[in-house]
């Protein structure tokens, strides 16, 4: 029946206008340093079986191949993708980059992924406690938790994520602190949960803690910012071609509509 | 009875299942691996004939027109989809013959056994390289699932070795079997054949390219031309009923009122 065929169209509609708003999402985020583009998988559904393969005819003949018909496309996920962004020199003391593989791990509310979150987003900021935290509106702490002393001038960041602060009266840089980062067996698994943080899902496998540079970790590099890993020309092409798809599943169903009227109206009495 | 009026009636049916396929089709146009269907149909001798019923009474003159029209089976084209560069290191495309092989469900026997040709893949929990779409590992030429290291980077080569550290750690499989023509479609982008055919699987030569996936080999134009030509002929068959139907008043009521 043309129901079916107007099923199949309208869930072609649906998981396009799912693709379509995840390339809006990957398109306003250009600009987001740290952000991590994302796709949309798709899949086809089940098909129904209206005749089978291997049935006998009057003359004891086979048919050679069954009669299947497909009930459309379904979304399966939305896919991120970790490569990195390239990195853009701000000469800010607190913008650091992860040079490879791994994420900066931040503190958060307890209800989310026990407590901690992760990003590749290096932009720091300190606040009146003089703790390193994410430089936005929510100013979350940096694991562990590092202190910058009051009275302290030129902060460095080394590759391996020592942080030293240059003393009043003192010639040699003291350290304060250790940055760590944490790498996932299975970081697409991550679960988004805006502010450019992820957390552990248990598809990610749990976090495995370490300094940068050891273990084939990422080293840090100061004074650079990662920038959002969206490119915008295949995300316009993208674009075309979901709007594409788009129009046609919906002439199908103009198609399919059109002749299930013809139907009613002319076997109608 | 108006013997037009059958035919006409399988013409509507044979139509509507040509829009229902062409439909699935486009809506699989961003499905990676997707294979587009083909609908047949064909002649349907008369009754009488196709079910061998020789000593019933028959109606010469009509029976030279046959049947009308019959659904024939549905065939996959398998015809190679583009490839697109996506840069993702796990995302491999096959370019030409094969399928991968993924396991689906408990057990070790050829009927679990599923081919593919979407290779979206990545690592999960235990580190196993698995498709992104469904979590089912892929297997190595031993039917074995490929457990890798998930810090080190990951090369596929063409002929399916992957290697890690420029250390060999696993070997896809790229399968066929003997008669592509018996494969059928189980959704989720996985195609399957009889367990015999299965354990006969052999090798094929497709290459693979690391960092492309396979676009849906779905001609856009002519699955939208498939649509159309079907909306119309389904429209005229109806029309064609119709009539029948308003000749047969005409002879109900008017003939009835001469006689």
């Amino acid at each position: 029946m043309a129901i079916t065929a107007l099923q199949s169209a309208s869930s072609g509609l649906s998981a396009l206008n799912t693709s379509l708003e995840v390339i809006s999402n990957n398109l306003a985020n250009v600009n987001t340093p740290g952000f991590k583009a994302a796709r949309t998988n798709f899949q086809d559904l089940l098909y129904v079986e209206r005749a089978q393969p291997g049935v006998e005819n009057a003359q004891g003949d086979q048919r050679p191949i069954g009669l299947y018909v497909g009930l459309g496309t379904r979304v399966t996920g939305t896919q991120i993708d970790f490569r990195s962004g390239s990195p853009i020199d701000t000469g800010r003391e607190l913008d650091v980059t992860i040079n490879g593989n791994g994420f900066f791990r931040v503190r958060i509310q307890d209800q989310l992924g026990d407590g901690f979150a992760y990003t590749r987003t290096g932009s720091f900021a300190i606040n009146s406690q003089g703790e390193i935290v994410m430089a936005n509106d929510q100013g979350r702490r940096l694991e562990p938790n590092i202190v910058i002393p009051e009275n302290a001038t030129q902060l460095t960041i080394d590759a391996s994520g020592r942080v030293f602060v240059k003393l009043p009266a003192q010639v040699q840089p003291e350290q304060v602190g250790q940055i760590e980062i944490a790498t996932f067996i299975n970081p697409a698994g991550m679960r988004p949960i805006g502010e450019n943080l992820f957390v552990e899902s248990p598809a990610s496998g749990a976090p495995v803690i370490g300094n940068p540079g050891t273990d084939q970790r990422g080293t840090l590099v100061q004074k650079f910012l990662e920038s959002s890993n969206v490119d915008p020309t295949n995300e316009l092409i993208d674009l075309i071609k979901t709007q594409r798809a788009f129009e046609m599943n919906s002439n199908v169903i103009r198609a399919a509509d059109e002749t299930l009227r013809t139907i009613s109206t002319n076997l109608r009495r | 009875m108006s013997y037009g009026m059958y035919l006409a009636g399988s013409s509507l049916a044979a139509s509507m299942y040509r829009m229902d396929v062409a439909a699935n089709n486009l809506a699989n146009i961003q499905t990676v691996g997707f294979k587009p269907d083909m609908t047949a149909t064909r002649f349907r001798p008369a009754a009488r004939e196709e079910d061998g019923l020789a000593f019933l009474p028959s109606n010469e003159m009509l029976e030279k027109l046959g049947g009308g029209v019959r659904v024939g089976p549905t065939r996959m084209n398998l015809a190679q989809g583009p490839l697109e560069t996506t840069g993702q290191s796990l995302d491999v495309a096959i370019q030409g013959s094969g399928y991968f092989v993924v396991k689906d469900g408990a057990g070790s026997g050829p009927e679990t056994f599923r081919f593919t040709r979407d290779g979206r893949l990545t690592l999960d929990r235990q580190s196993r390289l698995v498709q992104t779409g469904t979590g089912k590992p892929v297997l190595d030429e031993n039917d074995r699932p490929i457990t890798l290291d998930p810090t080190a980077k990951i090369t596929i080569e063409p002929n399916g070795l992957v290697r890690q550290n420029g250390q060999i750690a696993g070997q896809l499989a790229l399968m066929n079997i003997s008669r592509p023509d018996q494969l059928r479609k189980a959704g989720h982008n996985m195609f399957v054949a009889s367990p015999e055919l299965m354990a006969r699987r052999t090798r094929a030569d497709g290459n693979l390219v690391q960092g492309a996936v396979e676009r849906a080999a779905v001609d856009p134009v002519r699955a939208t031309l498939d649509v159309m030509g079907a909306e119309r002929s389904a429209s005229s068959a109806s029309r064609l009923i119709a009539m029948y139907d308003e000749l047969m008043q005409k002879a109900a009521t008017q003939f009835a009122r001469m006689g």
